[in-house]
């Protein structure tokens, strides 16, 4: 099925997706669009294991390991931070990461 | 071109394509929606990549969960009008996630294209050295791969189970999943009417008004008594 | 220390005694009159009775060659030692009875005449530290001993001359006297010092008993004035203090003003002690001056020289102003200049014993003379207060001379004026203005009798008055000189003699116009004799005058030729005289006898002429005034002080007042404000150095950190998403660095 997609446009892609999803993580306004930036990041990371696992050894275990920890480790990290930007909201009526500044000397 | 380049290519637009959408929408519910096509391109390509099981996973955990919570947490969070998308180091962010990009990209191409010649030519020449690191070698498309390829969930399987390999990070991964699920319902459960803020702004807005309400019935009640008993009511009130 | 020796010590004891009590007492609270006279009274008849005991017992001993006396060492000096003690020797046993007795009478005296001062206690304090200075220094047997007491009569005689000290005439008079004997005793430092330099002691009778100091010291030539030796130098240095202590021209300008003191002070100054002192002091040195003969081959030598030549001038000068002088007390004053000049004279001839005897006689009469003229005054200052007691609207009484500007002083007055005694309207009366005198005689028996012998005395009556005898000495010594061809011995003759004619007739006039004749002032119709106290020391007086003469007179006379007192001092000059080689014989002769006779009837019979045979009238003038010119010119003292004034003290006055405002206020103030400015200016420079550069620098680190921490603080704005970014450009370079670079 892969006939004639070479590993890099995989990388590529999976690249692009991370800096976008960078991007979001870090010029967005709301709190909750950030953690869509994160989840893209996420997505791109998993991309980039998946194509290194089927391009360069499909036969080990190591990669989908990996991933299957990451979608763990990402789907656990989402309904945390949403429930804390809930609490959030809750307490200051903005979910501004500016605005959520206290957290300093 | 082959079939598979194809897809691969609209799968891509779609994918980058959304993801620019939700990274830039004002309307977060459109956001949370172009996550959702998002995280379905990149099913896709995890169909393309002959990952089965984590294209079926990201369906039902991605789109099936996590998009949910985060519709759920658009709604929930719901007032905060935005005039703009974006903060104010939007501008050198962006800039700094291009030339991330680009360093990536340069690095990320395969050896003989000459733009990388040229660069990777003149690094050499500015180190005097030669570039480090081959082009991967991938494997190629051939029945062996296939028959590795298939069995992979299977194997995945018999890795995460076994203590050996995986299987003490699967627990660990299920303790952190417990403690998510019991620290999120704890951190967002229902509060008393005083403990949130705009529970308590509320409380305190009824609060005023009620008394107000009742001043307002003592100063007419007042007016209709004599004096003394006004006094004493007023010594009461305090 | 045998016991007269002891008795020597005490004698000024008591009155230094007598003087720490009442000053004691009176610092304390008030001295009463009557304790104040009492102990001023005991002292000094204490000293008068040691006095006596000493000297009548010092009478037997042979005083040459043992001296009654002790010294211990007092002041150790590196090598030597400063030995001081009291000594009674030939010279001052005479001086030991008279002072004693001159001091115990005045004593006497001012008790009655100072009685209704307020501060009479006062007087009395410092008439015992005065009686016991003179004391001191009649016994002392050194030089230094010597000198002290004699500042202490100098500080005395200042006190007591400004008594009065309310009146600017008195405490400038005061001032006057202080600073002219200065002058003298600065001279007499320097000779003591020197003395002291070339012989290592100061005691009397080492120095001027021991022929090998005498000789050293003549022979040695003088540190400065290289030509002379150097006992003239020291001689004449020491002779300054005489000619500042003793009113010698030039310093005799002191003299007179002090007449502003009361009277018995003036007694003590001018009569017993304080003149008395600078003679003494003379005659003390006067081996050493003696010792000079040594190197001269004619004449009598630079030293006996200049102290003649002072001595005769000082003569001439205060007989000629005493003729023109109208006030009682001045009269006197200038007398006893001439007079202490005809002693000066007789040391500067070498007739040590003639200034010796002149100087006992003449203590006792002037003390007498000046005592009666208290008297006088005394008198005639009741006779006017009496007056204006008894009618006290109006008076008809012609008031006589009165008080030119600043002239005269008013001692007896002032002893009055705080008795509530309402001012006169008419101008003040001048107690002391012979021409408001007159016809006393009647009025005061006593005190005439006793002023007139005491006139008579100073004139030099024949044979009775102690004066004659005296006075007849020094002439005696001139005349030899001058039949011996001595120069100075010639001058001073002549000079002596006119003054001598000169003494005369002024005393005689002063005696016609204040006793003979009528009374000229209504306040001389009313004086009234004095108390006992004041007329009994008075009649004391007047024996010595009349008989102290006994003491010297000539062995040539019959009988009473004993010359007592040139036998007792003679041996004293043994060992000058061995310096010189020879001896120096005295020979006598009638002529100056009878030339003092002559002279003194001269000068008394013209006074007599002038001013006794017509008295003169009231508001007549003075016979003396034909002289005109010369008169005013006598009467204004010679001028002197003005030309003192002109020459030296108004230069000193000009350069005092510019050096103060050109030198001091404006050079060194000037200097010393531009140093002010330049330091303040150069300590500004620093301030603003330290401020901007130092304190700043150190500012602008700690700015600098500030601002650093600040920028850093900056850093940390708690907002995720910028972490996010700086993690991000680390991550950006890192990965550029490890891909491409590594």
């Amino acid at each position: 099925m892969l006939n004639g997609i070479p590993l890099h446009w995989f990388l590529l892609v999976a690249a692009a997706l991370f800096c976008l999803g960078l991007f979001g993580a870090l010029a967005r306004k709301n709190a909750i669009a950030v953690l869509m930036g994160v989840e893209l990041m996420l997505n791109a990371v998993n991309i980039n294991l998946l194509a290194f696992w089927r391009y360069v050894n499909p036969a080990g275990t190591g990669g989908l390991a990996f991933t299957a920890f990451v979608f763990i480790v990402a789907a656990a990290e989402a309904a945390v931070g949403l429930a804390l930007i809930i609490s959030v909201y809750r307490n200051t009526q903005s979910i501004d990461p500016e605005k959520l500044d206290q957290m300093k000397l | 071109m082959e079939v598979s380049q194809i897809v691969f290519l609209i799968l891509t637009v779609t994918l980058l394509g959304a993801a620019a959408l939700v990274v830039t929408t004002k309307n977060l519910f459109h956001a949370a929606l172009y996550l959702i096509v998002s995280f379905f391109s990149v099913a896709g390509m995890y169909v393309l990549l002959e990952a089965g099981f984590f294209a079926a996973a990201q369906l039902l955990v991605y789109i099936g969960a996590i998009s949910i919570l985060f519709i759920f947490a658009v709604m929930l969070t719901r007032g905060t009008a935005l005039i703009t998308p974006l903060n104010s180091q939007a501008g050198a962010v962006g800039v700094m996630s291009a030339i991330m990009f680009a360093i990536l990209a340069v690095f990320l191409w395969p050896a003989p294209i000459r733009l990388q010649e040229v660069i990777l030519g003149g690094f050499r020449l500015l180190r005097g050295g030669t570039y480090g690191g081959e082009p991967w070698q991938f494997v190629p498309n051939n029945a062996d791969t296939a028959a590795v390829v298939n069995n992979a969930t299977l194997r995945l399987g018999a890795a995460l189970g076994d203590f050996a390999q995986y299987g003490a990070l699967l627990l660990l991964s299920g303790a952190l999943l417990l403690v998510g699920v019991i620290g999120s319902i704890w951190v967002a459960r229902e509060r008393k009417i005083a403990d949130t803020r705009a529970d308590r702004s509320e409380a305190a807005a009824d609060a005023r008004h009620e008394a107000q309400l009742e001043s307002e019935a003592e100063a007419r009640e007042a007016a209709a008594l004599p004096a003394g008993a006004h006094a004493a009511s007023v010594e009461g009130q305090h | 220390m045998d016991n007269l020796a002891l008795l020597t010590w005490l004698i000024p004891v008591p009155l230094f005694v007598a003087f720490g009590l009442m000053a004691l007492m009176a610092y304390g609270g008030r001295l009463p009159k009557p304790t104040a006279t009492a102990i001023a009274m005991t002292g000094v008849l204490a000293a008068l009775v040691l006095a006596l005991i000493v000297f009548a017992s010092s009478l037997r001993l042979n005083l040459n060659k043992q001296p009654v006396g002790s010294s211990f060492p007092w002041l150790a000096t590196g090598d030597t030692t400063f030995n001081i003690g009291v000594v009674v020797d030939p010279l001052n046993l005479p001086f030991v009875f008279m002072v004693s007795l001159a001091c115990t009478l005045i004593f006497l005296y001012s008790t009655s005449y100072m009685a209704n001062d307020p501060r009479y206690a006062r007087f009395m304090t410092y008439l015992c530290l005065f009686a016991g200075s003179m004391l001191g220094l009649v016994v002392s047997d050194n030089l230094l001993t010597f000198f002290v007491f004699w500042e202490l009569m100098g500080f005395c005689s200042y006190a007591l001359i400004g008594f009065f000290y309310n009146k600017p005439s008195a405490f400038k008079a005061a001032v006057k006297a202080f600073m002219t004997t200065r002058i003298g005793d600065m001279f007499l430092m320097l000779g003591i010092v020197y003395l002291w330099s070339a012989t290592g002691t100061l005691n009397f009778h080492a120095i001027m008993q021991n022929e090998d100091i005498l000789e050293h010291l003549v022979h040695e030539p003088a540190l400065i004035f290289g030509g002379l030796s150097a006992a003239t130098v020291i001689g004449l240095l020491i002779f300054g203090g005489t000619v500042g202590k003793s009113a010698q021209w030039p310093l005799h300008v002191w003299l007179p003003d002090a007449m502003e003191g009361p009277t018995p002070v003036s007694a003590m100054i001018h009569a017993a002690t304080m003149v008395s002192a600078g003679v003494l002091l003379s005659l003390r040195i006067f081996p050493l001056l003696n010792a000079t003969l040594a190197h001269v081959p004619s004449g009598m030598g630079t030293a006996f020289n200049v102290i003649g030549f002072i001595g005769a001038m000082t003569a001439l000068i205060g007989a000629l102003i005493a003729v023109a002088q109208f006030d009682i007390k001045r009269v006197l004053a200038y007398s006893t200049i001439s007079q202490l000049g005809f002693m000066v004279a007789a040391i500067g001839m070498g007739a040590y014993v003639a200034a010796a005897f002149h100087l006992l006689t003449h203590a006792f009469f002037k003390a007498l003379l000046f005592l009666g003229s208290g008297s006088v005054i005394h008198g005639v200052e009741h006779g006017h207060h009496h007056l204006a007691h008894a009618a006290p609207a109006g008076h008809a009484e012609p008031t006589g001379h009165v008080v030119p500007a600043d002239d005269h002083g008013h001692d007896a007055h002032d002893a009055h004026g705080t008795d509530g005694h309402d001012a006169p309207s008419e101008p003040e009366f001048d107690a002391q203005d012979m021409r408001n005198m007159g016809g006393l005689r009647t009025r005061m028996p006593v005190t005439f009798i006793t002023f007139l012998i005491g006139g008579l005395a100073l004139s030099g009556f024949p044979f009775i008055t102690a004066g004659f005898w005296s006075k007849d000495e020094i002439l005696g010594a001139a005349y030899q000189g001058l039949t011996e061809g001595q120069t100075l011995h010639t001058v001073i003759f002549a000079v002596l003699v006119f003054s001598a004619t000169l003494t005369a007739f002024y005393t005689m006039r002063q005696i016609a116009l204040t006793f003979f004749g009528v009374a000229r002032t209504e306040a001389a119709a009313n004086a009234a004799e004095n108390p006992w106290q004041m007329t009994l020391p008075l009649g004391v007086l007047s024996f010595f005058a009349l008989f102290a003469g006994l003491m010297n007179i000539p062995r040539q006379i019959p009988v009473i030729g004993t010359e007592w007192l040139g036998n007792l001092l003679e041996p004293t000059l043994e060992a000058s005289i061995k310096v010189i080689g020879h001896e120096h014989a005295a020979v006598f002769s009638f002529v100056p006898m009878i030339v003092s006779i002559v002279i003194g009837l001269l000068g008394l019979s013209v006074g007599w002429l002038i001013y006794g045979a017509k008295p003169l009238a009231a508001n007549q003038a003075d016979p003396v005034e034909k002289l005109g010119g010369l008169f005013t010119f006598l009467n204004r003292r010679m001028l002197w002080d003005e030309l003192y004034r002109a020459v030296f003290i108004m230069p000193l006055q000009w350069i005092a007042d510019n050096y103060s405002r050109i030198v001091d206020k404006g050079i060194i103030d000037g200097i010393l404000t531009g140093g002010y400015a330049i330091g303040g200016r150069f300590a500004g420079l620093l301030k603003s150095f330290d401020e901007r550069v130092v304190t700043g620098t150190s500012n602008k680190v700690g700015e600098f950190f500030r601002d650093l921490g600040q920028s850093g603080r900056e850093l940390q704005t708690g907002r995720v998403q910028e972490y996010l970014v700086s993690a991000l450009i680390a991550a950006v370079v890192m990965l550029a660095f490890f891909l491409f670079i590594q």
